[in-house]
């Protein structure tokens, strides 16, 4: 077991970028602000799984005020996302 | 809008299948018999009964809000019959909270205790809509939360699936927990509807 690298209500962002590959980030969800919720142990990170190479990294559930996505939306979106795909914000 | 059969990935699954059996690798129902086994053991009295049990017993109900699989095992249930035991996270609604589960990628569904998911739930329509505008999604099914109720939409884009435990009926306190159980919908736990 990996240190975490993320803890309990701590803000984050998704990256910004298209892979141009297979990934579990929504397209919805990039370069957004959400906040840590809860940790769903570690799992193999499908981006890389899917070109052969067996990377086990952490996941998240990440909640997101939807209203970054969708104008006018009063709703929250919780995601499962891979460490890779945040950063501390 | 596209279909399970009409799909690319089930062309590829299916062409697949057609070389392993023609390799003689499996035999031709090798597939239907592995499907039919996990499906067997897959329904939504399953999660009808988690949800009876929490209602009647709150120290059963913390569980499964903190530690599901772990709170499945104590009634006989598991969210294994997979290739892999999932995690499971149960989300509860409250008088100011409402749940409802999506997978907005693809179609992950808790189908150990929900039995095979209806087939609005894998449509594009329901995927987008329910992430951009779960309150119309909701009217569409005859449920209009008051607006103040907090809508958190659980999107299984990983490893976990979710389950919404709903709330429990008023006048309901004389039924028995298996009276109880009778009462859960399917689309209670997905969170579309009360019960």
């Amino acid at each position: 077991m990996t240190e975490r690298r993320f803890e309990l209500g701590q803000q984050v962002r998704t990256y910004r970028a298209d892979p141009g590959r297979h990934t579990r980030l929504p397209r919805f969800a990039r370069d957004a602000l959400g906040t840590i919720v809860d940790y769903e142990g570690e799992h193999p990170l499908p981006d890389e799984q899917v070109v052969g190479h067996e990377v086990v990294v952490g996941v998240y559930t990440v909640a997101f005020d939807a209203a970054q996505f969708f104008s006018g939306a009063r709703h929250t979106i919780a995601l499962s996302l891979f460490e890779n795909y945040l950063e501390p914000a | 809008m596209s279909t399970h059969s009409s799909a690319p990935i089930a062309a590829r699954v299916r062409r697949l299948e057609t070389l392993l059996e023609a390799k003689a690798l499996i035999t031709p129902s090798a597939v239907d018999d592995a499907v039919q086994a996990w499906l067997s053991s897959a329904s939504p009295a399953h999660g009808a009964r988690a949800v009876a049990r929490a209602w009647v017993d709150a120290a059963f109900r913390e569980r499964l809000l903190t530690d599901a699989n772990a709170a499945l095992c104590e009634i006989g249930l598991s969210m294994g019959g997979g290739l892999q035991e999932q995690r499971l996270k149960v989300v509860a609604n409250t008088e100011a909270a409402h749940n409802v589960i999506v997978c907005s990628l693809c179609s992950c569904y808790p189908l150990a205790l929900l039995g095979p998911s209806p087939t609005w739930y894998k449509s594009e329509a329901y995927r987008s809509r329910v992430v951009a505008d779960p309150r119309s999604v909701l009217a569409d099914f005859g449920y209009e939360p008051a607006a103040e109720v907090q809508i958190t939409v659980w999107d299984a884009s990983a490893e976990s699936r979710f389950m919404v435990l709903p709330r429990r009926p008023t006048d309901t306190e004389d039924l028995t927990e298996s009276e109880l159980a009778g009462l859960v919908t399917r689309n209670g736990l997905i969170g579309v509807a009360p019960v």
